[in-house]
């Protein structure tokens, strides 16, 4: 588990990253928070840490458990939410209709009403992978008008597009 | 890339299996799997195309094909599974790796992605069965060697949909729910906790599932290949080797029924995998029971004809010889047992009567035994003489007229011994016949003699048979002096009680014999020849000379027949013999006597079998006290069929006549032996509930 860091003066707001197993939800916190690449295990239970982009700005970060097994437990986490993370692994076309399910359980919750949607399309380094576009179209964004969403390319195990995906969650933030 | 709309299956189809793709193109896969479930026959239409597709000559096609298959199962729902789940798609699929079609052409890599196909499928799909079935005969013809291993990324299970017993567990959601609110180190660590142990407990939950789906699937395979085999089964066509592959596969059903069993036991939350096992222990108790009969039936018919030189069939054989032999043995010591245990010490004279009874009623039991088990028929065996001595023990200290009689029995000369003895008996007889007469009469005996020379002439017939015993027992080598010495002081003090205590049985007899004509009773008691239809006798005669009889007035019944159309039933209630395992038999006692032959009773021997199994080679004997004959005229039959409540019983009806001259009272033992289903039995017993003798001429 990670560390807390607790600001006296105001409370980080809180980022929920989620998705199916092997998304690489867990890669892509350990990678931003402490640069290198973390061997993981698949996640039982949950990772919390304190992430600070820059002077001005930290997120309390919570990476969750995404197999099927745990997923009636990620409506506990969801009161306080202020940014909806959801990872996808863009090399899984078999499993893209699985996720859009999933997707779609969770934003239904009360307690995310409103609240912003940051899909990161993982694993761009593989070959063989969807478009952005293509997950876009996969997972019924465009059906999403009640919310702000965006969705970008990553690859967690390169570090690629991470920097940019948190700004963008911070920009999410300030427009909420 | 363009996306039009209106695309078909086909072109979908050819773009994602396209010769010429360098990679996997999951655009146009993913495509096609939405075409299929837009279209209203998609299903129908692209297992169609899949069929073509997957046996093409060139194995990228090929391949590409299968992996489209596989994306189908995965996003196109229970439409799609229906149509592969049929044989004439899944045809499709063996011809690929059957060497009878495709198989030799087709590259391994291609074979074995088509064998992980069918068996994810039949994993993933248990109520399309036709896909396990056809796995499974792949692996029965050995094109299957072992079941592939399956990584969990691959498997074609969707996300379930049901509910999940660990995480909705109720009281600990509210407390993770409570415990994410706070944020605080020690409170999230607590939640983590509890999350690893729901994940834990889940596991074990889904291994249990796991245990049973599988033990199941064992049940379902083992019933239906035996079932197969029994249903080609022939015994004149089987070789050994069918045969001990039968039992092999019946002993694994018969574990399997226990596994069952336990199952259930483990599962009674469940109510719908409960009604699986049950259905499978049902399946299970039927085949069982299928093989008893088809095999083991047929065997134990043939056993019947004994000329099949089977060697299981002769094992057969010995072992139902020493099942006999065994229960013979065990019968034994029961009429020794009864025998050795007559009452004592007493003055009455009906006590003295019944002991009298007793023992003459032990010995032939005895003999009966000795002779069923042995094979010589004609001497007992050695173990027999102890007991002899000891009941000659017991019997002179009781008083002299016992010991005359055990003194008898020991001897080889029988006949003799009992020719002097109602020589004795009848003279006594006589005596008190002429003083109730009061004058003599030429009705007499010639052998009768005046009272004073009558006593005088029994107590020197007495004398003569003791010392005749005591020169008996030295020839059968017994070099006891002393016993010898106390059997004589016994018998010279014993004399005068002896006399006392005949005395008023005389009386009684004398009695009884006032209403029977004079020259009747003097005759019967003359020596007889011996029935041979008797078992008790049939194994002593041919040791023992044949005296003459009168003729007119002989004992025997061997010329007596009675017809069982001319028998009436009494009112004396039926004696019940035997009453074990749905099996009955009753004694009835017949109205009238046959002609001439007042002394002898008529009994109907009735069978019944109230059990729902057959009942053959059933044999009855019966052996009576030596001044009585008994004979058993020839069954109606010696089977009786299974019980069925839409029909009477089956029976067997039997003729007994028991002659009793001596109007004694009756004791007869019985032995019966039949085959119950599969199992012989043999029961032994006694009857003394016979009508009272006086009444036999008009029961």
């Amino acid at each position: 588990m990670g560390a807390i860091k607790s600001k006296r003066f105001k409370k980080p707001p809180q980022v929920l990253i989620m998705g199916l197993d092997s998304a690489g939800k867990s890669t892509l916190m350990y990678r931003q928070l402490h640069g290198v690449i973390m061997q993981t295990s698949p996640t039982v239970g949950f990772n919390v840490a304190t992430l600070q982009l820059n002077k001005k700005t930290s997120l309390t970060v919570w990476d969750i458990g995404g197999q099927d097994t745990m997923r009636p437990n990620w409506k506990y986490y969801l009161e306080g939410c202020k940014v909806l993370v959801f990872v996808v692994d863009s090399s899984d076309y078999a499993r893209i209709g699985e996720a859009q399910k999933a997707l779609k359980k969770i934003l239904h919750d009360e307690h995310l009403k409103g609240v912003p949607l940051m899909v990161l399309a993982n694993k761009k380094d593989l070959p063989n992978t969807m478009t952005i576009r293509e997950v876009s179209t996969k997972l019924d964004l465009d059906t999403y008008t009640d919310r702000q969403w965006e969705i970008q390319a990553c690859s967690a195990v390169k570090g690629l597009g991470l920097q940019q995906a948190f700004l963008s969650i911070a920009k999410l933030l300030q427009k909420a | 890339m363009a996306d039009p709309e209106g695309e078909s299956l086909e072109s979908w189809l050819n773009k994602a299996t396209n010769p010429s793709n360098r990679q996997e193109e999951w655009e146009y896969i993913i495509g096609f799997c939405d075409q299929i479930n837009k279209e209203l026959e998609g299903p129908q239409i692209s297992v169609r195309l899949l069929a073509h597709k997957i046996q093409s000559p060139q194995e990228w096609e090929s391949l590409q094909a299968l992996t489209v298959l596989e994306a189908c199962m995965k996003n196109c729902g229970g439409r799609f599974h229906n149509e592969v789940g049929k044989f004439r798609f899944l045809n499709e699929l063996i011809k690929l790796v059957s060497p009878k079609y495709l198989g030799d052409r087709v590259s391994e890599r291609v074979k074995t992605k088509v064998i992980e196909l069918l068996y994810n499928c039949s994993v993933a799909l248990p109520d399309e069965a036709k896909i396990a079935e056809a796995y499974h005969m792949l692996k029965k013809q050995g094109i299957v060697t072992k079941d592939p291993e399956v990584h969990v990324d691959r498997t074609l299970i969707p996300s379930p949909k049901t509910k999940n017993p660990v995480f909705d567990n109720e009281e600990k959601s509210k407390r993770l729910a409570e415990l994410l609110k706070s944020k605080k180190p020690e409170d999230l660590q607590e939640a983590n906790r509890i999350i690893k142990n729901m994940v834990k407990e889940d596991e074990a939950l889904q291994q249990k599932v796991s245990n049973r789906v599988s033990t199941l699937e064992k049940v379902n395979n083992s019933v239906k290949l035996l079932n197969e085999m029994l249903s080609h089964f022939k015994t004149d066509e089987s070789t050994q080797e069918d045969k001990e592959l039968l039992k092999d596969l019946y002993n694994d059903c018969d574990n399997l029924r226990t596994a069952v069993f336990r199952l259930a036991t483990e599962t009674e939350d469940d109510d719908s995998a409960l009604g699986d096992i049950l259905h499978a222990s049902d399946d299970l108790s039927r085949v069982i029971n299928s093989y008893k009969k088809i095999v083991e039936g047929q065997t134990i018919v043939i056993d019947v004809p004994a000329s099949t030189p089977s060697g299981c069939i002769n094992d057969r054989s010995s072992s139902e010889i020493l099942i006999d032999l065994a229960d013979l043995g065990s019968g034994t010591p029961s009429p020794l047992r009864h025998g050795l245990t007559p009452p004592q010490h007493s003055d009455s004279p009906a006590a003295d009567l019944l002991t009298l009874t007793s023992l003459m009623g032990a010995q032939p039991s005895s003999s009966n035994t000795s002779s069923g088990s042995s094979s010589f028929q004609t001497s007992p065996p050695s173990s027999q003489l102890p007991s002899s001595l000891s009941l000659l023990d017991e019997e002179l200290g009781s008083f002299g007229l016992g010991s005359l009689d055990s003194n008898s029995r020991t001897s080889a000369e029988k006949t003799t011994k009992e020719a002097q003895s109602n020589q004795w008996i009848s003279s006594q007889i006589s005596n008190p016949v002429t003083d109730f007469l009061c004058s003599s009469t030429p009705l007499n005996p010639p052998n009768s003699a005046a009272p004073p020379t009558s006593k005088t002439t029994s107590i020197t017939d007495f004398e003569n048979s003791l010392q005749q015993s005591f020169k008996d027992l030295v020839l059968l080598d017994l070099d006891k002096t002393k016993s010898l010495s106390n059997y004589s002081s016994l018998s010279s003090r014993e004399l005068a009680a002896g006399k006392e205590n005949i005395h008023p049985a005389l009386n009684t007899l004398s009695l009884s014999a006032g209403i029977t004509p004079l020259p009747s009773a003097g005759s019967s008691a003359k020596p007889q020849s011996f029935a041979p239809d008797s078992p008790v006798f049939r194994s002593l005669s041919p040791t023992l000379p044949s005296s003459q009889s009168s003729s007119g007035s002989d004992i025997s019944l061997t010329s007596v027949f009675v017809p069982l159309e001319a028998i009436k039933p009494s009112k004396e209630c039926p004696v019940t013999a035997y009453d074990k395992d749905g099996v009955r038999v009753l004694l009835h006692f017949a109205t009238d006597h046959p002609t001439g032959r007042p002394d002898v009773l008529v009994i109907v021997v009735s069978m019944l079998n109230t059990a729902p199994l057959l009942v053959r080679n059933v044999m009855l004997q019966a052996a009576v006290p030596k001044s009585m004959r008994v004979k058993l005229q020839p069954p109606s039959g010696t089977e009786m069929a299974p019980f069925n409540p839409f029909m009477p019983p089956s029976s067997i009806t039997q003729i007994m006549l028991l002659a009793n001259p001596l109007k004694e009272k009756v004791r007869m033992r019985y032995k019966l032996t039949f085959i119950l289903g599969d199992q012989p039995v043999t029961a032994s017993g006694e009857i003394d509930q016979f009508p009272l003798v006086e009444k036999w001429c008009h029961l």
